[in-house]
């Protein structure tokens, strides 16, 4: 195991390599004076100068990029121009609300997923596994974005159901304690179910799929003849081998989460990387900012992908160590 | 070979997923191409109202600023299809060039494709697309540029793998017996045989590619002298409580392209593999 894990860390040398050479090279091919662009639109002469010491733009290409490894490796992504603190900063007190939103989502969109995949293939070519295949097929192509619109029209405008956007409420009336956790999962509703709505579909075509595959196989039709009642056939024998490409696509779908969710939290109000992401990008130009976000979404995504794998590896004995 | 054509065509018809999909595509196109009859403009008039809702003079309502929804929609449809359109030709193009050349080359030139595919894929694209177009300003030739770079990858891996298993086929030691050079193979042969795939493939990538450039022009990086049907969308985010047309019909336009290349692609699928000997009895056994 310990020898697994080494060699996959050494996978990732690759993947890292990459990363870095394409952000870096985001910076380098910036049309004209990088650094002018880099310190932003109103930065001043002294700024750029500082923006061009600190990126060692005027030193050869090589240096540079040593520079640049060199300070990833110490987890400096350099100096938020807008925020005034340093970009790791910025990222660390916005993430834990993205990452909760995102978590939520992988974690609601599975368990759905899953209980629909298998209501589905309880019975093939059925009403039920029409009515959700066909379901699922529009959920998969519905923008993000627009669902979010469509379910903030219906159920806090129309409906006021759920609240309008934020992470709880705040002042004087605003619960402590449980009541705050409370108030956190009560805001935290919507967006995550409108970002877990097109997950939930692709659990749930997987799930069914993998079921019907297995439900065909020798050893279920075994478990069948010995006299084991269909649920048992089901949930000990068939939905356990069924649910392993299930696992294996979490890794993936944490990347289309991470995408989809500062999509809906720009839309919610929610206090993560979403509306920082969208300001940083579009009005207050804060590239250092966009790149550190970059890099750190894709380290989160790169690392789900290493614990996917790891986690397949304990629950299908089947994967051969070394 | 004809015949066999036939037979592809008709199952594919015959399944209600690939159908199903024509007709929403169709319908997508022609109000695309034919955007000029449908809503010849002019896009904004004296006299036009203002954020009102769909009536018999403007059919989808009309902007805050007094511009028909119809107008903007049919110009919105065909900014979002130039997009996809040539994304797909872009990457069906290099992705099938690469991932023949991969699959039946193999060796040096096979592991060096795959090594670039793996890197560019590491990164992920809808925020690579957003800090360049961020960086380097709006406009639809990068979100083209940026999203043909990144998309091929999937094309050339599904081709490499395909192409590795057609190349183990008896028909390619025919070809190979009878003198044919590496070229003649890969183009006359393994090509044909793969031309399917591809399409699946790509028409797949092509539903991700809108949404992501629907993300995109959401967050504010659209292209707003080329209004796609994501950026009028994410126009109409300040009106939801007034005007829930503004926000309805783009997305819904969105929703049926994608669903129409998903379907098409499905289709697609099934009709290969019912065509295929080597369709997997779990394949057979879904409907």
């Amino acid at each position: 195991m310990t020898f697994y894990i080494l060699r996959r860390l050494l996978q990732l040398v690759p993947t890292l390599t990459a990363i870095v050479v394409i952000t870096f090279a985001v910076v380098q091919l910036i049309p004209g004076d990088p650094a002018t662009t880099l310190a932003g639109e109103d930065a001043d002469q002294v700024t750029i100068a500082k923006v061009r010491a600190e990126y060692g733009l005027d030193k050869p290409l090589p240096t540079q990029f040593a520079q640049y490894v060199g300070r990833l490796v110490r987890g400096d992504l350099g100096q938020s121009y807008k925020q005034a603190m340093p970009v790791m900063e910025v990222i660390g007190r916005t993430l834990p609300p993205t990452l909760l939103l995102t978590g939520t989502a992988l974690v609601i969109s599975t368990l759905i997923g899953i209980v629909l995949g298998v209501v589905a293939a309880r019975r093939p070519s059925g009403v039920t596994d029409h009515v959700i295949a066909t379901t699922s097929l529009v959920a998969f192509a519905v923008p993000g974005f627009w669902l979010a619109q469509l379910a903030i029209i219906l159920f806090v405008l129309r409906v006021p159901l759920f609240p309008l956007g934020g992470y709880s409420l705040f002042g004087s009336d605003a619960p402590t304690g449980l009541g705050h956790l409370a108030d956190v999962g009560y805001h935290l509703m919507l967006p995550a179910l409108v970002l877990a709505t097109s997950e939930v579909a692709a659990v749930t075509r997987i799930t069914r799929s993998g079921l019907l595959t297995e439900l065909g196989a020798n050893y279920t039709r075994v478990a069948e003849a010995k006299g084991l009642r269909p649920e048992d056939v089901l949930s000990r024998h068939a939905l356990r081998n069924a649910l392993l490409p299930v696992v294996t696509l979490i890794g993936t779908r944490v990347g289309f989460l991470f995408s989809g969710a500062v999509v809906i939290e720009a839309l919610f109000s929610w206090p993560g990387l979403g509306g920082l992401l969208r300001a940083s990008a579009t009005t207050s130009k804060d590239p250092p900012l966009l790149l550190g976000i970059v890099i750190v979404t894709s380290l989160a995504i790169v690392l789900a992908n290493l614990v996917t794998d790891l986690v397949y590896t304990r629950i299908d004995p089947r994967v051969r160590l070394g | 070979m004809a015949e066999q054509r036939r037979g592809f065509v008709s199952r594919f018809l015959r399944s209600p997923t690939g159908l199903v999909g024509v007709v929403l595509l169709t319908l997508i196109l022609t109000l695309g191409i034919f955007a000029g009859y449908i809503a010849p403009g002019p896009p904004f008039a004296f006299g036009f109202p203002t954020a009102s809702p769909p009536s018999d003079a403007h059919l989808l309502g009309t902007d805050p600023s007094g511009r028909d929804m119809l107008f903007l929609i049919t110009r919105g449809i065909r900014t979002t299809l130039t997009v996809v359109g040539i994304v797909m030709a872009v990457s069906l193009a290099i992705g099938t060039a690469l991932g023949l050349v991969a699959g039946y080359a193999g060796g040096i030139v096979d592991s060096a494709i795959t090594r670039v595919a793996e890197i560019i894929q590491a990164v992920p694209r809808f925020f690579l697309a957003l800090v360049v177009i961020a960086i380097y300003g709006q406009g639809i030739d990068k979100i083209i540029l940026l999203l043909s770079l990144t998309s091929w990858t999937f094309l050339a891996r599904a081709l490499r793998a395909e192409t590795l298993s057609v190349k183990q086929r008896t028909f390619v030691d025919a070809a190979r017996a009878t003198g044919a050079r590496g070229r003649s193979i890969v183009t006359r042969h393994i090509l044909p045989h793969v031309m399917p795939r591809a399409l699946v493939v790509v028409m797949l990538m092509g539903s991700r590619v809108i949404l992501i450039e629907a993300g995109l022009a959401f967050l504010g990086l659209g292209d707003r002298s080329n209004p796609s049907l994501g950026v009028l969308a994410s126009e109409s985010q300040e009106y939801l409580r007034q005007a829930w047309w503004l926000s309805v019909f783009p997305g819904l336009g969105i929703a049926i392209t994608v669903l129409g290349l998903n379907l098409l692609s499905d289709g697609l699928a099934k009709a290969i593999d019912i065509g295929s000997e080597s369709g997997t009895p779990s394949r057979r056994r879904r409907p």
